[in-house]
């Protein structure tokens, strides 16, 4: 009965919105031909025949990241995407005529791309991130089309979605549609140079870092004015900081070269990548020219400063305070010294500085918990092959050791962050590493 | 008296410099220098398999020196590709090459075994009569039940098998039960045929405890030698 009340004002509330959606009238202005021509001539696959490019589009946009399971085929599918509302399996895009997508035809991979239904027609669920796809151009879907119908065709069927009422009621991403999603191919933007645009191509479209790095509510949702301003991934449990110019949280003070150094390699002189950014560099921007990461590093920083950090005020009294950097000066001499040096400034390349990381001092506390609970080693890409890691230390340091720890990194070397109180570091203990 | 010339106080200046530098290092926590290499990046593995993976003596981590290092880069891939289930190894393992896997196994194969490891395990007192029937499973197996000897594989030293078969000796007596449990219930899927799945269901829970006990006490020496004779059971991972 809880359930059905729910449905319905569910319901109520997604057609008073539809009506609000569909009362919008974006107003775009037209971008003159000798700017199209100047981001054509940006793309580094143009000439390449449509195999190739559609293997360079399909790494751009990270397929195998969702489709290919551990251990499994690529673009097969079958892996569990845990959502709020349940578990969607990714499905079988190898050219398989009974499992895969072997009797799709061009038009029927564009309609899913563009407009984010199946087959038959039936609506997708965005777990697919169509609200992406639709800005990719017709004649790069059909590059991709040609590369997925190239591949080794792989027996293996879907498996269902195990997601709850409502929400598995396919009709019903009707209204979700009307809210979150607009149709439509990348329009270039008229004031922006050549690079800009086709950094915003690929970053809005292909790469859909909005899927990740922003808030979303309680329908999984984004709205537009929260788009990659960072937020929690669901049920993953970890926090995809803001990637807009914002200058604590986001990529404000970040040199292009830094952004390219990382998605390129995995590591650049101050950072490395970890969590569910190991995965994309690995699967996806490793591949990339690197003329493209930077025009989409340009993009990202070109945007407006937005930082949903879901920032937690000072919780702890200053007595607390003073006990965790004091233990945590001693954690730190013990066990993070010989890597993260005595100065914070980490190894270039090797073990990334803690002095000024934003990764550190951000208000979320989840990255900085779950690193020095499960350790981390960067992608072994063909510019880093043979990463240097860090252990896990959830075995060895107790949830105070890791508190004390963390607060004081976070309050050294010019940090300045809140204290981590022990109860956040025992909350992550039990959070599924993967 | 005599004032001290230009030399002298030179002298006794860069003397009292090169005293305060060694007294303030001698004050400040020895840091290990940095180098590229493999031994440098290796150090993210010893908080749990021990300095050059030479063993820890109470905890479940396994020894990862003097294994064969076919062994190594199976497992690893095998982490890799979630045929073996630890999620922090999983984590860890997930993306990287084949190449780097294999560095990494070749060079903890090539270290030696800790001694202490196995020397500290001995101050617990075991029962005599279960280590016995420990020591005769891993030695003679049960070969009325299909059970073959631990040595008739692992080696008559249990030091593991060249190519790719583990050493036994001195390994922690919770990994062993964990390994065995392992492929009892499926979740460690070796390649087929999957020889110690086959063998793990022919092992009672008391067996599994004895054998364990008694191999974890056994000093290992890191040296596995090639294979001799045919093995007594099919095994895909060999």
């Amino acid at each position: 009965m809880r359930s059905l009340t729910r449905a319905v004002v569910i319901v109520i509330v997604l057609l008073a919105a539809a009506w609000f959606a569909l009362s919008r009238n974006p107003h775009r202005p037209e971008a003159p031909p000798a700017l199209h021509a100047q981001i054509a001539a940006l793309d580094p696959v143009a000439a390449a025949d449509p195999v190739t490019r559609g293997r360079y589009l399909a790494q751009a946009g990270d397929c195998i990241g969702c489709h290919q399971a551990r251990g499994g085929a690529p673009f097969a599918g079958g892996v569990a995407i845990p959502t709020v509302f349940g578990t969607i399996y990714s499905s079988n895009l190898t050219p398989d005529r009974e499992t895969g997508i072997g009797q799709w035809s061009a038009d029927d991979f564009w309609r899913a791309l563009h407009e984010g239904k199946g087959k038959d027609g039936e609506y997708l669920y965005p777990a697919f991130p169509f609200p992406n796809y639709t800005r990719i151009t017709r004649p790069d879907s059909d590059a991709m089309y040609a590369y997925l119908m190239s591949l080794p065709p792989v027996r293996q069927p879907n498996r269902d979605n195990a997601l709850r009422f409502p929400y598995n009621v396919r009709p019903l991403v009707a209204f979700w549609r009307m809210l979150y999603f607009t149709e439509g191919v990348y329009e270039p933007e008229p004031q922006k140079d050549a690079t800009w645009n086709r950094g915003a191509y690929l970053a809005s479209g292909l790469g859909h870092c909005v899927a990740c790095h922003s808030p979303r509510n309680f329908l999984g949702g984004i709205a537009r004015a929260d788009e990659l301003s960072g937020g929690v991934i669901a049920v993953q449990d970890w926090h995809a900081p803001s990637l807009t110019s914002d200058r604590q949280a986001g990529l404000g003070d970040w040199h292009v070269d830094e952004v390219v150094q990382l998605l390129k390699h995995g590591v650049s002189d101050r950072y490395a990548v970890f969590g569910p950014m190991a995965e994309v560099v690995h699967d996806s921007t490793q591949h990339l020219d690197e003329n493209d990461l930077r025009a989409m590093a340009v993009y990202l920083k070109s945007l407006p400063a937005k930082a949903s950090d879901d920032a937690p005020p000072e919780r702890t009294t200053e007595s607390m305070r003073a006990d965790l950097v004091r233990r945590g000066t001693q954690v730190y001499a013990e066990q993070c010294v010989d890597c993260h040096r005595s100065n914070g400034e980490g190894v270039s390349r090797a073990y990334p500085a803690l002095a000024r990381n934003p990764g550190v001092i951000m208000g979320s506390t989840i990255n900085a918990i779950r690193v020095v609970l499960n350790g981390g080693l960067p992608p072994g890409t063909a510019g880093n092959p043979r990463p240097y890691g860090m252990p896990p230390f959830a075995q060895k340091l107790s949830d105070d050791d890791v508190a004390s720890v963390l607060t004081y990194v976070r309050n050294s070397w010019g940090n300045q962050a809140p204290a981590v109180p022990p109860a956040d570091v025992q909350r992550y203990r039990s959070v599924p590493i993967e | 008296m005599r004032t001290l010339s230009r030399w002298d106080s030179t002298i006794v200046l860069c003397a009292i410099v090169m005293l305060s530098s060694q007294v303030a290092r001698a004050q400040a926590p020895a840091i290990a220098p940095f180098e590229d290499s493999i031994e440098q990046r290796m150090k993210a593995c010893v908080v749990c398999h021990g300095e050059r993976g030479g063993g820890v003596a109470n905890a479940a981590f396994p020894r990862l020196a003097g294994q064969p290092a076919d062994y190594l880069a199976s497992q690893m891939k095998a982490f890799r590709e979630g045929r073996r289930t630890y999620a922090p190894m999983n984590y860890l393992m997930a993306r990287q090459t084949d190449a780097y896997l294999q560095e990494i196994a070749t060079w903890f194969s090539a270290q030696k075994p800790d001694p202490q490891v196995v020397e500290s395990r001995k101050r617990f007192a075991v029962d005599a009569g279960a280590l016995a029937a420990g020591e005769a499973l891993v030695r003679r197996g049960r070969p009325e039940a299909g059970l073959p000897a631990c040595v008739s594989c692992h080696g008559e030293t249990l030091n593991g098998s060249l190519p790719g078969i583990p050493a036994l000796a001195g390994m922690p007596r919770d990994f062993l039960i964990e390994q065995v449990g392992s492929w009892k219930t499926g979740s460690h899927r070796s390649p087929e045929p999957n020889c110690m799945a086959r063998i793990a269901q022919r092992m009672s829970g008391s067996d599994i405890v004895a054998a364990a006990t008694w191999l974890a006490l056994q000093q290992p020496d890191g040296t596995p030698q090639p294979r001799s004779g045919p093995l007594p059971i099919a095994c895909g991972s060999e």
